[in-house]
């Protein structure tokens, strides 16, 4: 039986390609979202100061912003005197740049393991924080 | 001996950088827990108590990245993050430590140290012309390195 194109192939490969990046956009957003939390308890849990009002540590915060093509998880102090927490005593009471340093890891390689075939479950045993993020069913 | 000890020495070899240094190179676990001080790093001060250009190399983390990693010989790469801290009076012009920034950026970025030959690259923005106001808001400016090593 012969093959007949409901278009033409130029069409299907660029439809097949905006289909592509726009579910790899909704995966990496996904994926953002869940770390964000991660990311705002580790540091609340790590900082190293000790609370006086709480406010430092209570206004630590991580939260997601979505891109045309992409996400940004920013994170850091929600307290005017935050940076002086980063940098007195050579960083003494720093978090936000340890954070950095332990979560870029994380996020990469689940950015690398992301599997847009279909559902696939990550190990969660070497992340903390109660991870538990599954990757959906990209293609849907 | 620790990454911010091998960075340390490199330093220290140097005469270009540890020339102007006049306050002196330490690594953080020498400051103990308050950094640069009077009372633990005298000899960073003058006989007026007033801060000389000094620098001091902190070890900051050291995370695992999974590009290597083997359970049944227990091995498994990390990047070791190291900060380089300047220091010089808050009322100097911040040459010094400007100049003494880039000669450690030359001296470390793209090198190879420690007795392992670990990998070391610039890691992010320098920080620059920043206030220590736990130090009288004392002038510093900063430079983080990565340092790719095998654990252990």
């Amino acid at each position: 039986m012969p093959i007949s194109w409901n278009s033409t192939i130029q069409d299907a490969v660029t439809q097949g390609y905006e289909r592509y990046i726009a579910t790899l956009n909704a995966a990496i957003l996904n994926l953002a979202e869940q770390f964000a939390p991660m990311i705002e308890a580790y540091m609340r849990d790590n900082a190293q100061w000790e609370d006086r009002t709480g406010d430092a540590r209570r206004l630590l915060h991580a939260e997601v912003t979505q891109l045309v093509s992409g996400a940004v998880i920013s994170f850091g102090h929600g307290v005017t005197y935050g940076v002086y927490l980063e940098h007195s005593m050579a960083g003494r009471f720093s978090i936000v740049l340890p954070a950095l340093d332990y979560w870029s890891v994380q996020i990469w390689a689940a950015i690398k393991d992301l599997d847009v075939s279909g559902i696939k479950q990550i190990n969660t045993e070497a992340l903390p924080y109660g991870a538990s993020y599954q990757r959906g069913p990209l293609n849907s | 001996m620790t990454f911010a000890d091998d960075l340390k020495a490199i330093f220290i070899a140097d005469t270009t950088l540890a020339g102007p240094l006049t306050g002196g190179i330490y690594t953080y676990e020498e400051t103990k827990r308050y950094g640069i001080s009077i009372e633990n790093t005298p000899k960073a001060y003058d006989a007026n108590g007033i801060l000389k250009p000094t620098l001091l190399v902190k070890d900051r983390s050291q995370t695992p990245d999974y590009g290597i990693m083997t359970d049944t010989d227990q091995l498994i790469s990390t990047r070791h993050i190291c900060e380089v801290w300047l220091y010089d009076d808050g009322d100097s012009n911040g040459t010094v430590i400007e100049a003494a920034r880039k000669r450690a950026f030359t001296l470390i970025a793209g090198k190879r140290v420690s007795a392992n030959k670990n990998l070391c690259r610039l890691l992010g923005y320098p920080q620059l012309a920043g206030r220590d106001s736990s130090m009288g808001m004392a002038l510093f400016c900063r430079i983080d390195v990565v340092i790719f090593s095998m654990e252990p």
